[in-house]
């Protein structure tokens, strides 16, 4: 039985998280707990947003860091293994991106209405 | 007349108090300390609050593996921090409260960064020609 995961915030920390952001989390743990169905809502839903440049390098003293996030590839990968990915709609709204096109395989529907469905899920975690 | 010392000033200084893992802020002072380097300029930063756990000497040079590549080794946000301060030592300095520090437990610091109360928080105000306090506590 899947998870249902809900990513209300995005962007909480670049240098010091890189790789390491809620997404990845949703990567590793959907694989041990048999599927993660992800809602993203707030800041969290640009990750859905196609066409989007690669995360630029950044330069810190001696070091050019490659290894930072990128949302949009974890919500690929995601979609790739087969999750159920939704991204609100009021919430690309409230950023004027409610006509901006998805990366393939993503649903953009007023996720409030997914509470119906909470029941149906083993599980809905707040991350 | 009594002596006087001339005291050095800085550029920029840079109270961060919002936290690390909650916003891009951190991101932002690195970058922007990156910048003001790069145009010779000086800068430090106070790190208060949950910052002054990023410079534990436990936490390494790298971060947990990504596994999904664990071959690829991601450094921590110390591990950066001691790069500017290498890359531009006397140009860039790490101030760490020690009032924050303490309240954390994080006692052990990489060796470059440098350890102030609270109580000379005015004082080092006092010697920055522009002061930027990065809030959210």
């Amino acid at each position: 039985m899947t998870y249902l995961v809900i990513i209300d915030r995005g962007y909480r920390g670049s240098a010091e998280a890189q790789f390491f952001d809620a997404l990845y989390g949703v990567e590793m743990l959907g694989d041990q707990l048999g599927g993660m169905d992800v809602v993203l809502r707030g800041t969290s839903v640009t990750a859905a947003l196609a066409g989007a440049a690669p995360p630029p390098a950044l330069q810190v003293g001696p070091t050019v860091l490659t290894t930072l996030a990128d949302p949009r590839r974890s919500v690929g990968a995601l979609v790739a293994k087969g999750a159920a990915v939704y991204v609100d709609e009021p919430g690309l709204a409230a950023f004027g991106l409610d006509r901006a096109p998805l990366l393939p395989g993503v649903t953009r529907l007023d996720t409030a209405r997914l509470a119906a469905r909470w029941g149906d899920y083993a599980g809905v975690w707040f991350l | 007349m009594a002596a006087t010392v001339e005291r050095r000033t800085w550029d920029v200084l840079v109270v961060l108090t919002a936290p690390p893992h909650t916003t891009d802020a951190l991101t932002t002072v690195l970058r922007l300390a990156q910048a003001v380097l790069e145009r010779e300029r000086t800068i430090r930063v106070w790190a208060c609050g949950y910052n002054t756990m990023l410079t534990q000497s436990s936490l390494g040079e790298t971060k947990p593996a990504d596994l999904r590549d664990p071959a690829t080794p991601a450094p921590t946000a110390g591990a950066l921090i001691r790069g500017l301060l290498t890359a531009y030592k006397g140009r860039f300095s790490w101030i760490v409260c020690t009032a924050c520090s303490a309240e954390r437990g994080a006692r052990d610091h990489i060796a470059e960064v440098r350890l102030r109360s609270d109580a000379r928080l005015a004082a080092t105000v006092a010697a920055a020609h522009r002061t930027l306090y990065i809030g959210g506590a």
